[in-house]
C-alpha cells in the first residue's frame, strides 16, 4: 500500500511544478555572482566553525583563570605581557593586552556567531510566526491584543531595548506557579470566548478547555488572595550570553509577527482558503497546509537577512560591554578590547589588529548572509521575476 | 475630506501605545532588584550608606507590590523625576543630563537624515530604471556592503584612514574625536564669551559670530562641521543601503503596473513617466520606512557617538550601560534613555503615518 | 478599395523568454478604414492585445517586433510607424492614436485625481489651445474687475450729481474712468508669461519661474482653463456631475465611471484612431451596454475610427462594422460583421460560432487546446483541431487573401497556397 503511494509520488514529482520552480530558482542562484559569493562566504565560515577544535586547539594548560567547566570558549592567556602584540607566526592575529590570543578568539568566535545568529533567528521566527499567524487568521480582538504587544515593542529602537533587557534580566529567576497561572488564565479565557463566539456550539473539546480555564483562574486567585502555596516550577540560570540571546529574541519577534500577519491577511481573502473552509478543513489544517506555504517566502528572506543583522546587533552589544562573560570568544568582545585606546589617536592605530581583524570577521559574516538574503529576495519575489 | 479625520483617528490610537510603552519600561524596571532601583532616587550616589538605601526603598515603596510601585513611579515620572545618573561621564538628574546632551545628537541626526534619504531615493530610482546594468550592480554592492558593516568598525576604519592621511599630508594628525578640537572647547566652556543658543555647535557658532572681535564663532562652526563629517559618513553609509534597496524594489514593482502603460500611451517622455507616475507610487512604502529609519537613527548613534567620543545622548546611554558602580548598569540612565527614545519613535511614527495618508489618498478611507 | 487609415502589413512579433521564443504574431495583416469600428476577436492568448500595443510600440520587453510594416495615414501622407523614432511616436500617442485599456482602475494612476490625469494629456497635446483659453480667462477676469470699478465710480458721480456738488470733483472722477479704460489695454504679468509660452514653449525663464512658490501663481489661470476643458469632456462622456468627478481619485470611482474617465482621457485630443482593448470585459452587463452606447455615440461625434478588441462575439455583433478573427498569432478571417455571422468561411470561425450555447441544442466545444506559441504547429496553426484538415495544412501556412468581395480568409479550403 505505502509502496504504491511512494511510487506514484516519485512519478508525479517529475512533472511537479514545485520541482520546476526549484530548478528555476537554483538556476537563478547560479546566475547571480553575488549570491554565489554569499553562499561561498557562509560555507567558508561554516567550515571554520566545524573545524574550530583543529584550527585553534583549546589548551587547558594555559587556562590560568580556572574558569568553571574550562569551556573552550574562554580565550586562553598565553602570557602576562600587558601590551598588545602584533601578529607573529605563533599568534597569527596578534595578542591583546594581557596576552589573549586574537586568532583563537576569531576562530571560536565563529561558533559563537553561528550560535547567536541561528538561535535567535530560529526562536524569533517560531514565536513571531505563531503569533502573527494566530493574530491574522482569527482577527478581531485576538488580532488587536496581539498587535498591541508587537506595537509596544516595535516602538523602541532595537539596540536600546535589547540593551535595557540584557541589563535587566536577572541572573537567576524562579518560575513560580503564581507567574504562569494568570497568563494561562488570560490566554485560555480568550480562546474559549472566541471559540464560543465563532462556533456557537459546545463540543466536548470546548468544555474541557473551559474547565481548564476555570481551574487556572481559581488557582491564581487562591495563590494571590488565599493561602495556596506558590510552588516553584522551574529555576532558570542565565549566563551573560543567555541574557543577550533572550534580549535579542524579545526584541526581534515582533518583526516576524508583523510580516507574517501582513502576508496571512492577504492570503486569508484568497479563494482557495474559502474553498478549503467550505470543504470542511479544520483551522489548523488550513493554516498549515494552505496559508503557511504561501506566506513563507518573505519569512525566508527576512530570516536570512536577519542572521546578518542579529550578529551585528550582538556585536554592538558586546562592544558596549553588555555581551558574554569576560574574555569570551566573541568577535564583538575582541573589538571592545580596543575601546580603551579610543581618544588618543596613536594607540589604536598601533594596535590595529585588535579591532581590524575581528571586525572584518563580523563584516564578512554579515555580508555573506545579506548577499544570500538579497539574492533570495530577487529570486523569490514573483513580481520581480522575469523569465 | 478624509485627512483630518484620519489624523484624529491616528492620534487616538497613539494613546494605548504610549500606555503600553510606559508599562513595558516599568516591567523592565521591575526586573531589577530593589537596591538597584533605589539608586534612581538617591541624590548623592557617592555618599550613600546602606541605611540610606534602606530608607529610600521604604520611602518610595520599592519593596511593595507591583501595583503600588507603578503608581509611585508614574507619579515621579509626571513630575519629571527620572532619577539620578551615576555614570562617570555625567552626574546629575537624568532629565537634566538628557536635555543638556540632546542637541549634539540632534545635530548629527539633522545632517544624517536628509543625506541618507535623498541619496537613497535618488540612487534607488536610478537603479530600478537601469536594472541589471552596471549602476544597478554597483549600488547593490554598496547597499549590501553598507548595511553589513558594523558601525563601530567602519568608524574606526575611517578614523584610522583620516589620521594616517592627515599626518602624512599635514605632518601632524588631525584629531577626529569629539565635537570640536580642544582649543575651541575652551572657548565654548567659557559662558561669557560663547552663548549657547541651541546647543548645536554649527548653528551656535554662526549665531555667535564674532567674539571679542575675532571670527571665533565662525571658526567654531567650521570646526564642528569638520568633526561632523566622519560620523555622518559612517551612519549614512550604513543606512543608505536599506532605503536604496527598498526604493529600487518598490520602483520596479510600480513600473510593472498598468498606469505606466497608460502614461506612455498618452505620449509622455520616459523621464516624465518615471518621475511623475512611477516615482510617487513607489515612494509610498519608502516614506514609511524612511520615517522609521530616522527614528531608528538613535540606535546607530549610540555606537557612533561612543566611537567618535561625541557628547551626545547616545554615548551617555552607552556609558551608562556599564558605567555604574563596579560595572553595574546605571539603571536610572538606561531606563530614562529607553523611555525617551520610545517617545521619539512614537512621535516619528505618527508623523510618518500622517505623511503617508497625505501622499496616498487611498489610505484616508480605510 | 478606400484608403485605409491604418494598415498593419505582415507584422512579426516574438518574445524571448527563459522558456523559449514565443512566436506571438506570425505575419498578420489588418487594415482599419476611416470612420469604421473594426472588431478584433479571439481567445485569450491569440495575440490581439499585443497587436494593439505594437501599433503604438508599447509592447513590453522581452517582446521584439521583427518584421512587417504599420502604415499610418497621417493627413494624407503614409508613414511607417515601425521605422519612426521615439520622438515621432510620442506625437502620435494620445493625439493621433489613443488607447483605452481593460481594467480602468488599474490603468489609472491611483495617486492623482481625474482632473490631473486628463489634464496631463491636454497639456501635452493641446497646450497652445489651453494657453489661449487661459488668456481669454484672464481677459474676462480683468474686464469684469474693471467694469466693476468703473461702475462704482459712475455711482459715485451720480451721488455727487444728486448732491449738486461742483463739476471739479466730477471731472476728476471722469478722468479716473478714462485712466481705467486705458488700463484695460495694458497686459499684466500673467498675460505676458502666457504669451511668451505661446511663442517660446521651451523657454528656460518660464520653467524657472514655475518652480518658485510665489511667482508661480500665474499657473492658476492655466489650471482653470484645464479644469474647464476637463469638465466639458467628462460631460461629453455622459458623466453626471462632472465637476465633482473631476476632483475624485480612481479608487473612488465605480468600474463604469472609471472606464468613462479612461475613454475621456483617450478622446480628449480628438485622435483619429481609438484602440479599445477589452474595455468592458470586467464590467457588469448593464454597464457594458452603456459603454457600448457611448462608444457608438462618440464615433459619430468625434468621427474617429475604432479598433475594438474583445473575446465576446455578442459585443462584436452589436458594435462593429467589420470583424477580424485571430487564432494563435494569426488573423484567420476578416470581413464585415453581417457576412461573418451569416457565412463564416474559416473553420475556426465556424467552430467558434457553433460553440455559442443555444437553448435546446447540446454543447459543442472545439476539441483540443490552444497550442503553445513557443513551438507552434507547422503549417496552419489550427490544423491540429480542425475538422476540415487536409494533408497540405500540416506543412504549408495558408495565405491570407481576399477570397470573396471584401472577405479575407487564411485557409487552404479556399486556396491558400502560394
Amino acid at each position: 500500500m505505502a509502496y504504491k503511494k511512494i511510487e506514484t509520488f516519485i512519478k508525479e514529482l517529475k512533472y511537479s511544478p514545485t520541482l520546476k520552480e526549484l530548478k528555476f530558482m537554483l538556476h537563478r542562484v547560479r546566475q547571480s555572482p553575488l549570491s554565489m559569493l554569499g553562499s561561498i562566504i557562509i560555507i567558508f565560515f561554516a567550515l571554520v566553525a566545524i573545524l574550530a577544535p583543529y584550527l585553534a586547539p583549546p589548551n587547558p594548560d594555559w587556562d590560568v583563570t580556572a574558569y568553571p567547566g574550562k569551556s573552550p570558549f574562554i580565550l586562553p592567556r598565553t602570557g602576562f605581557v600587558p601590551e598588545p602584540q602584533p601578529p607573529s607566526p605563533t599568534h597569527p592575529f596578534g595578542l591583546t593586552s594581557e596576552s589573549f590570543d586574537i586568532y583563537y578568539g576569531c576562530v571560536w568566535g565563529t561558533i559563537t556567531a553561528f550560535r547567536v545568529g541561528i538561535t535567535v533567528v530560529a526562536a524569533t521566527l517560531i514565536i513571531g510566526l505563531s503569533i502573527g499567524l494566530l493574530a491574522a487568521y482569527y482577527g478581531g480582538i485576538i488580532d488587536e491584543i496581539l498587535m498591541r504587544f508587537t506595537d509596544v515593542i516595535i516602538v523602541f529602537p532595537g539596540l536600546i531595548l535589547a540593551l535595557a533587557f540584557a541589563l535587566a534580566i536577572p541572573d537567576k529567576f524562579d518560575i513560580k506557579l503564581g507567574d504562569v497561572l494568570p497568563i494561562c488564565s488570560v490566554i485560555f479565557t480568550i480562546i474559549t470566548v472566541t471559540q464560543f463566539i465563532s462556533k456557537r456550539q459546545i463540543s466536548w473539546k470546548w468544555i474541557l478547555m473551559e474547565n481548564l480555564t476555570l481551574v487556572c483562574i481559581l488557582t491564581s486567585t487562591l495563590i494571590y488572595f488565599g493561602n495556596f502555596p506558590n510552588v516553584g516550577i522551574a529555576s532558570i540560570t542565565m549566563t551573560k550570553l543567555d541574557k543577550v540571546l533572550a534580549a535579542l529574541i524579545l526584541v526581534g519577534w515582533p518583526g516576524y509577527a508583523r510580516v507574517i500577519r501582513g502576508e496571512v491577511l492577504r492570503i486569508r481573502n484568497e479563494d482557495y482558503v474559502e474553498a478549503a473552509k467550505a470543504a470542511g478543513c479544520s483551522d489548523f489544517r488550513i493554516m498549515v497546509r494552505h496559508i503557511l506555504p504561501n506566506a513563507i517566502y518573505p519569512i525566508v528572506i527576512l530570516a536570512s537577512l536577519d542572521i546578518g543583522s542579529i550578529v551585528l546587533l550582538a556585536a554592538a552589544l558586546s562592544f558596549l560591554r553588555v555581551g558574554a562573560e569576560a574574555n569570551f570568544a566573541d568577535w564583538g568582545q575582541l573589538v571592545e578590547k580596543s575601546r580603551v585606546y579610543l581618544g588618543s589617536g596613536a594607540s589604536f592605530i598601533r594596535y590595529w589588529y585588535i579591532w581590524v581583524i575581528p571586525g572584518a570577521f563580523i563584516f564578512v559574516f554579515s555580508l555573506g548572509w545579506n548577499l544570500l538574503g538579497d539574492a533570495l529576495r530577487d529570486i523569490l519575489d514573483p513580481t520581480l521575476r522575469r523569465r | 475630506m478624509g485627512l483630518r479625520e484620519y489624523i484624529i483617528r491616528r492620534l487616538i490610537l497613539v494613546i494605548p501605545i504610549i500606555l503600553g510603552a510606559i508599562l513595558l519600561v516599568f516591567l523592565i524596571t521591575q526586573l531589577f532588584t530593589p537596591e538597584q532601583r533605589a539608586f534612581l532616587y538617591l541624590k548623592n550616589p557617592e555618599k550613600t550608606k546602606p541605611e540610606d538605601i534602606e530608607a529610600t526603598i521604604l520611602m518610595y515603596g520599592l519593596n511593595r507590590s507591583a501595583f503600588e510601585q507603578f503608581w509611585n513611579w508614574l507619579n515621579q515620572l509626571i513630575q519629571g523625576n527620572l532619577g539620578m545618573s551615576r555614570t562617570y561621564v555625567e552626574r546629575g538628574p537624568v532629565m537634566q543630563v538628557m536635555l543638556t546632551r540632546w542637541p549634539a545628537t540632534i545635530e548629527l541626526a539633522l545632517f544624517i537624515a536628509p543625506i541618507t534619504i535623498l541619496l537613497g531615493i535618488f540612487l534607488g530610482v536610478k537603479s530600478a530604471v537601469h536594472r541589471d546594468k552596471l549602476l544597478d550592480h554597483a549600488t547593490r554592492l554598496i547597499a549590501i556592503g553598507g548595511y553589513s558593516l558594523p558601525s563601530f568598525w567602519l568608524g574606526l576604519v575611517l578614523i584610522s584612514i583620516t589620521v594616517l592621511f592627515t599626518s602624512a599630508i599635514f605632518g601632524s594628525a588631525w584629531n577626529p574625536f569629539g565635537r570640536v578640537s580642544l582649543a575651541n572647547q575652551h572657548i565654548i566652556r567659557n559662558a561669557q564669551m560663547f552663548t549657547r543658543y541651541t546647543g548645536m555647535l554649527t548653528l551656535d557658532g554662526i549665531l555667535n559670530g564674532l567674539l571679542n572681535g575675532r571670527p571665533w564663532g565662525y571658526q567654531i562652526a567650521f570646526d564642528a562641521f569638520l568633526h561632523l563629517i566622519l560620523p555622518v559618513t559612517v551612519v549614512s553609509t550604513i543606512n543608505v543601503g536599506g532605503l536604496l534597496r527598498l526604493t529600487r524594489s518598490s520602483m520596479l514593482e510600480a513600473l510593472t503596473k498598468g498606469y505606466i502603460i497608460t502614461a506612455k500611451a498618452k505620449g509622455l517622455k520616459m523621464s516624465e513617466v518615471i518621475n511623475r507616475h512611477a516615482r510617487r507610487n513607489a515612494l509610498i512604502p519608502v516614506v514609511t520606512v524612511a520615517g522609521m529609519m530616522v527614528a531608528g537613527l538613535m540606535s546607530g548613534l549610540v555606537i557612533t557617538e561612543t566611537v567618535f567620543q561625541f557628547e551626545g545622548v547616545g554615548r551617555w546611554a552607552a556609558e551608562a550601560a556599564t558605567g555604574g558602580e563596579r560595572g553595574a548598569p546605571d539603571v536610572a540612565s538606561v531606563v530614562g534613555f529607553t523611555f525617551f527614545t520610545a517617545f521619539l519613535f512614537i512621535f516619528a511614527n505618527l508623523i510618518v503615518d500622517i505623511l503617508y495618508a497625505y501622499i496616498d489618498p487611498r489610505i484616508r478611507l480605510g | 478599395m478606400e484608403q485605409e487609415i491604418l494598415k498593419i502589413e505582415n507584422e512579426i512579433l516574438r518574445f524571448y523568454t527563459y522558456e523559449g521564443v514565443v512566436e506571438a504574431l506570425d505575419g498578420i495583416s489588418i487594415g482599419i478604414r476611416p470612420g469604421e469600428i473594426l472588431g478584433l476577436v479571439g481567445e485569450t492568448g491569440c495575440g490581439k492585445s499585443v497587436t494593439s500595443l505594437s501599433i503604438l510600440r508599447l509592447v513590453p520587453a522581452p517582446g521584439v517586433i521583427e518584421g512587417g510594416k504599420i502604415v499610418y495615414n497621417m493627413n494624407g501622407k503614409p508613414v511607417d510607424l515601425l521605422k519612426q523614432d521615439d520622438d515621432f511616436l510620442r506625437i502620435i500617442r494620445g493625439k493621433e492614436i489613443a488607447m483605452v485599456f481593460q481594467e480602468p482602475r488599474v490603468y489609472l494612476n491611483p495617486v492623482y485625481s481625474v482632473e490631473y490625469q486628463i489634464g496631463e494629456v491636454l497639456l501635452l497635446h493641446r497646450r497652445n489651445e489651453l494657453i489661449e483659453f487661459a488668456l481669454e480667462e484672464i481677459k474676462n477676469a480683468k474686464e469684469q474687475k474693471l467694469s466693476m470699478e468703473i461702475q462704482k465710480l459712475k455711482e459715485k458721480i451720480e451721488r455727487l450729481k444728486l448732491k449738486g456738488k461742483s463739476g471739479e470733483k466730477i471731472r476728476e472722477l471722469e478722468r479716473k474712468i478714462e485712466i481705467l479704460k486705458g488700463k484695460k489695454l495694458r497686459k499684466n504679468f500673467s498675460e505676458k508669461i502666457y504669451e511668451e509660452m505661446l511663442k517660446n514653449p521651451k523657454s528656460i525663464k518660464i520653467r524657472f519661474l514655475s518652480k518658485i512658490p510665489i511667482a508661480n501663481k500665474f499657473q492658476k489661470w492655466l489650471k482653470k482653463a484645464v479644469r474647464r476643458e476637463v469638465v466639458n469632456i467628462l460631460r461629453a462622456m455622459q458623466i453626471a456631475d462632472p465637476e465633482r468627478v473631476a476632483q475624485m481619485y480612481p479608487h473612488e470611482l465605480s468600474g463604469g465611471m472609471a472606464q468613462r474617465v479612461m475613454i475621456a482621457m483617450a478622446l480628449s485630443c480628438s485622435p483619429k484612431i481609438l484602440i479599445c482593448d477589452e474595455p468592458t470585459t470586467n464590467l457588469d452587463v448593464t454597464v457594458q451596454a452603456q459603454i457600448l452606447e457611448l462608444i457608438k455615440y462618440l464615433r459619430q461625434r468625434y468621427k474617429s475610427s475604432i479598433l475594438y478588441i474583445t473575446h465576446d462575439l455578442g459585443v462584436i455583433a452589436e458594435l462593429c462594422d467589420r470583424v477580424a478573427v485571430m487564432y494563435a498569432g494569426n488573423v484567420v478571417e476578416l470581413t464585415d460583421v453581417m457576412t461573418l455571422f451569416k457565412e463564416p468561411l474559416h473553420p475556426y470561425t465556424i467552430a467558434l460560432l457553433d460553440s455559442i450555447p443555444q437553448p435546446g441544442k447540446p454543447f459543442k466545444s472545439i476539441p483540443g487546446v490552444v497550442p503553445s506559441l513557443i513551438n507552434p504547429p507547422k503549417g496552419c496553426r489550427f490544423h491540429t483541431r480542425c475538422s476540415y484538415a487536409m494533408p497540405i495544412c500540416e506543412s504549408i501556412k495558408p495565405r491570407f487573401f481576399e477570397v470573396k468581395n471584401n472577405h479575407f480568409v487564411a485557409c487552404h479550403l479556399y486556396g491558400g497556397s502560394k
